[in-house]
């Protein structure tokens, strides 16, 4: 089977795609805005989720593999999950019944592929945004700097 | 169904633990809509462990039976704060439910 190489802007999973509006009646209104590309969406949203983490505005928790973290968002409806595996970085987004909203899953081996075949370097700074993200996450998770205070106190303490 | 996934876990039987986890989070999904009004402040507290059930589904339907050491710690905390959760709203409506038949 051919399968034609997807490209760069068009990769990421996004839910269902939006049902096309309703021809206008009548009048001039604006012209529709284009789709933002899933990549440039996701590094917006991890914009503001590290904004927001960094504000201590967001709640990190484990989650169920190794590497994984989660939070929801206040109002419990959508959450945030962000997992550094090995080589492959993943960032998705659930919604309150768990459907996957956005789903980015980012093999260190795509983004160098995208670079040297598309002169594109969006799943590369999603890839780094990522492993920022997962990082702050992990360290407000399992409440590092705490813990490595208490580890200092113990140690000149003995 | 909590109860019974906690010992599938706690025995190591994946298999078993992956339906059962399917099963768990399929009657919670329909119990907790129905029961809203009921878990008030658990409720977050269920939906947040709605999350953890979904992502041990992916991980289990992934990795077939290999569990690391802290995964498996992981999904017995995560069974087991479900059976806390319950076992704290059916206390609380019981005492409810005495406490209503008392005061008659």
């Amino acid at each position: 089977m051919n399968e034609q190489p997807q490209s760069p802007a068009n990769r990421g999973k996004l839910g269902p795609p939006p049902q096309s509006s309703s021809p206008r009646k009548g009048g001039i209104g604006p012209p529709p805005r284009p789709p933002v590309p899933p990549a440039e969406r996701s590094l917006r949203l991890i914009g503001q989720l590290l904004a927001k983490t960094k504000e201590g505005k967001l709640p990190w928790t484990t989650g169920f593999e190794d590497g994984q973290f989660k939070t929801m968002l206040p109002d419990g409806e959508l959450a945030f999950v962000i997992q550094v595996k090995g080589e492959v970085r993943k960032f998705l987004m659930l919604d309150g019944r768990q459907e996957v909203i956005l789903d980015e899953t980012v093999p260190f081996s795509e983004t160098v592929a995208d670079n040297i075949n598309y002169g594109d370097d969006k799943r590369e700074k999603l890839y780094e945004a990522i492993g920022e993200l997962q990082e702050i996450a992990r360290s407000q998770a399992l409440q590092v700097d705490d813990k490595l205070a208490r580890a200092e106190k113990i140690l000149a303490a003995i | 169904m909590a109860k019974e996934l906690y010992g599938y876990v706690e025995a190591g039987r994946i298999s078993e633990a992956r339906i059962r986890t399917t099963d768990l989070r399929s009657e919670l999904a329909l119990a907790i809509p129905s029961h809203k009004v009921f878990l008030r402040g658990d409720l977050n507290q269920l939906r947040e462990k709605q999350i953890d059930l979904k992502l041990v589904a992916d991980g289990l339907n992934q990795e077939t039976d290999f569990l690391s050491p802290s995964e498996k710690i992981r999904l017995l905390e995560i069974t087991g704060e479900i059976l806390e959760v319950l076992a704290g709203q059916t206390g609380e409506l019981r005492s409810n439910v005495e406490g209503g038949m008392t005061n008659e």
